[in-house]
């Protein structure tokens, strides 16, 4: 399987596989970002307050969902991909193998899943960071949390304004809503831990 | 041997209908079969729209159009040949 890198860009649009990465890398980040805020806001009030734990959690999790990611949407798409192929190749008459349409649908596949595992993962990895640097720095686990915290929230308002952008829409209602999630999860937690 | 005469027959202009994937784009498939060898000129039609496929009138202009490649050019473009509907062939003198 040869593929020219003139022929690169060409199939990526034959595919249409930039639209569906766009949509699932924000979907997935957006999952990671708030799996890793759940992960690590229920860590600080279960009182393990060791950035250590918190990291090797996080990224775990991070990983958990890159290889479900990767997995899920390599046969998902693979299976929609020769769906396509196979209907096309009845209503040509002509068997695609090797053609520009076949080779088109086999990097849509490795595009989708490595962008589906990969997202949840970067964004578990960027919340991480201040928990990671926190003996570096000298901060407190409190702080690291919090600048985590941030980060999340920070991390999905860029998501909504990317998603605005996408849109054509002002970015504040995108990026609300985005920040809504996070903050919301994080109270449902603090609330849970104050409860249980 | 140099110098000798010898004639043969080339071909001018090809009229093939053909059947494409709707996301293959006419741009695209007309530049590909542009670039064959002998081949001067692509004018491609839609002349007609299905859910998944096209109808494409594909008309060929060259001095000396090598069809073999052109037909290898379409197929690797995913697109399926269903009749040539109009040949022109020239008998030409070379010396070679």
């Amino acid at each position: 399987m040869r593929w020219k890198l003139d022929d690169l860009e060409k199939m990526l649009r034959i595919s249409g596989v930039l639209e569906i990465c766009r949509r699932y890398f924000v979907m997935n980040m957006f999952d990671g970002a708030l799996a890793a805020l759940g992960v690590m806001m229920g860590m600080w009030i279960s009182g393990i307050a060791d950035p250590r734990a918190v990291v090797k959690t996080v990224l775990s999790a991070g990983l958990a969902m890159f290889i479900s990611g990767t997995w899920g949407a390599y046969l998902t798409e693979k299976a929609e991909r020769e769906r396509k192929l196979r209907e096309l190749e009845e209503a040509t008459f002509q068997e695609m193998k090797g053609s520009i349409y076949e080779r088109s649908s086999k990097l849509a596949v490795l595009v989708v899943s490595v962008v589906d595992g990969i997202s949840p993962l970067m964004a578990c990895a960027i919340l991480v960071i201040p928990f990671a640097l926190s003996h570096a720095l000298a901060i407190d686990f409190a702080s690291a949390a919090l600048a985590s915290l941030s980060i999340g929230i920070a991390l999905l308002g860029a998501l909504g304004y990317f998603l605005s952008r996408i849109a054509g829409k002002r970015p504040l209602g995108y990026v609300a809503f985005m920040v809504l999630a996070g903050v919301a999860s994080a109270i449902v937690i603090v609330l849970l831990g104050a409860h249980i | 041997m140099p110098g000798w005469t010898h004639l043969s027959v080339v071909i001018r202009k090809l009229l093939i209908d053909a059947l494409k994937p709707r996301e293959i784009p006419i741009t695209e498939l007309s530049k590909a079969i542009c670039s064959a060898k002998g081949v001067k000129e692509v004018d491609v039609v839609v002349t007609e729209v299905d859910a998944k496929t096209e109808t494409v009138k594909i008309t060929i202009i060259g001095q000396n159009i090598d069809f073999e490649e052109v037909a290898k050019i379409i197929a690797e473009n995913s697109v399926a040949i269903r009749s040539i509907d109009q040949v022109v062939v020239y008998r030409t003198r070379r010396v070679v």
